[in-house]
């Protein structure tokens, strides 16, 4: 049952037929892991946290630094030193006082990203570096959980939806190791907004799923910043794929 | 033969596979995803993926960053 608060909180998700006070109370006891607070995080956790998803795990090793706050909205000039995620999550947690918000400042990697997983019932990937994504694409295969998972360029944005009991591609079959990309944030810039939509796709995305939509799995969404098109591809399953093919299939 | 790329019209005048076409275009093949009809195609697909007539093949740069 949700409370009188509750009820005027999230009226404007509950008068939708496509949400109504059963997503409601759906979203509420979901569990989704954020892993990065920048660009996409930001965008990402304010509106899961605005929406009532009940437990929300923000990660991320990094400081606030002024050429952040171009694009990362959830914090302040006041903040530039201190810790992205406990920044984050007190801005979170005055926003939304009705959800558990927990922050961990530390770096998602190969040891802690198993456990952080298990938990959630859903993992957004909003970090800023390739190595990472390898990394928690490779969690998600194992422990089965589904990951959406973006990324913003310049005017670029990419996003893709994966689901391990699916049999399209992963991560990894999308860019193989071998695949060195030359440039990234720091180095060619980046659009806010783009950054923005691509992170506001996220938890659309997620509240979707936690509402029982149906996702578009395996598809890789790309967004043009300049012509406003987006464009979107399916994804195979790479026979090959050291993380979700042959053997390590979870169906087929 | 009529080729699509990235939005731009290509005339080929010999029988080619996806492989052959991004060698001849001179396509950085090194941080990108290649779809054929709307669909990716895998590296080791390229060799064996023979081009047809008003084929569309999208080039995407790998992005990263966030």
């Amino acid at each position: 049952m949700l409370s009188n608060e509750q009820l005027l909180r999230y009226s404007s998700n509950i008068l939708m037929k496509e949400i109504g006070e059963v997503g409601q109370q759906r979203l509420l006891k979901r569990h989704v892991l954020i892993i990065g607070l920048g660009g996409l995080g930001c965008p990402a956790s304010q509106y899961l946290a605005s929406s009532g998803v009940g437990q929300i795990t923000l990660v991320d090793h990094d400081t606030v630094s002024l050429s952040n706050l171009q694009r990362q909205t959830l914090y302040s000039s006041d903040d530039i030193g201190l810790s992205k995620a406990r920044q984050a999550g007190h801005y979170l947690s005055r926003l939304n006082p009705d959800i558990r918000i927990t922050a961990i400042e530390e770096k998602a990697y190969e040891e802690n990203l198993d456990a952080l997983a298990e938990q959630a019932d859903l993992v957004l990937d909003c970090t800023d570096n390739r190595e990472t994504r390898y990394l928690i694409n490779q969690s998600c295969y194992h422990l089965n959980t589904p990951v959406v998972s973006a990324a913003a360029r310049g005017f670029n944005g990419q996003l893709i939806a994966l689901n391990p009991e699916h049999s399209h591609g992963c991560y990894q079959c999308l860019y193989p190791d071998d695949i060195n990309e030359p440039l990234n944030c720091s180095n060619a810039g980046i659009a806010a907004p783009v950054v923005g939509i691509m992170g506001s796709s996220q938890a659309l995305q997620a509240i979707n799923y936690f509402t029982g939509h149906k996702l578009a799995w395996g598809y890789l969404h790309t967004f043009n910043g300049l012509s406003q098109n987006w464009q979107q591809l399916s994804l195979p399953r790479a026979a090959s794929c050291p993380v979700c093919g042959g053997q390590n299939a979870h169906s087929n | 033969m009529r080729i699509q790329i990235n939005d731009k019209d290509f005339e080929i005048t010999e029988k080619s596979n996806l492989s052959q076409l991004l060698s001849a275009q001179n396509v950085d093949t090194s941080a990108v995803a290649v779809a054929l009809n709307g669909q990716i195609i895998h590296r080791e697909q390229w060799q064996q993926t023979e081009l047809k007539n008003n084929d569309t093949i999208t080039l995407v740069q790998a992005v990263a960053g966030g």
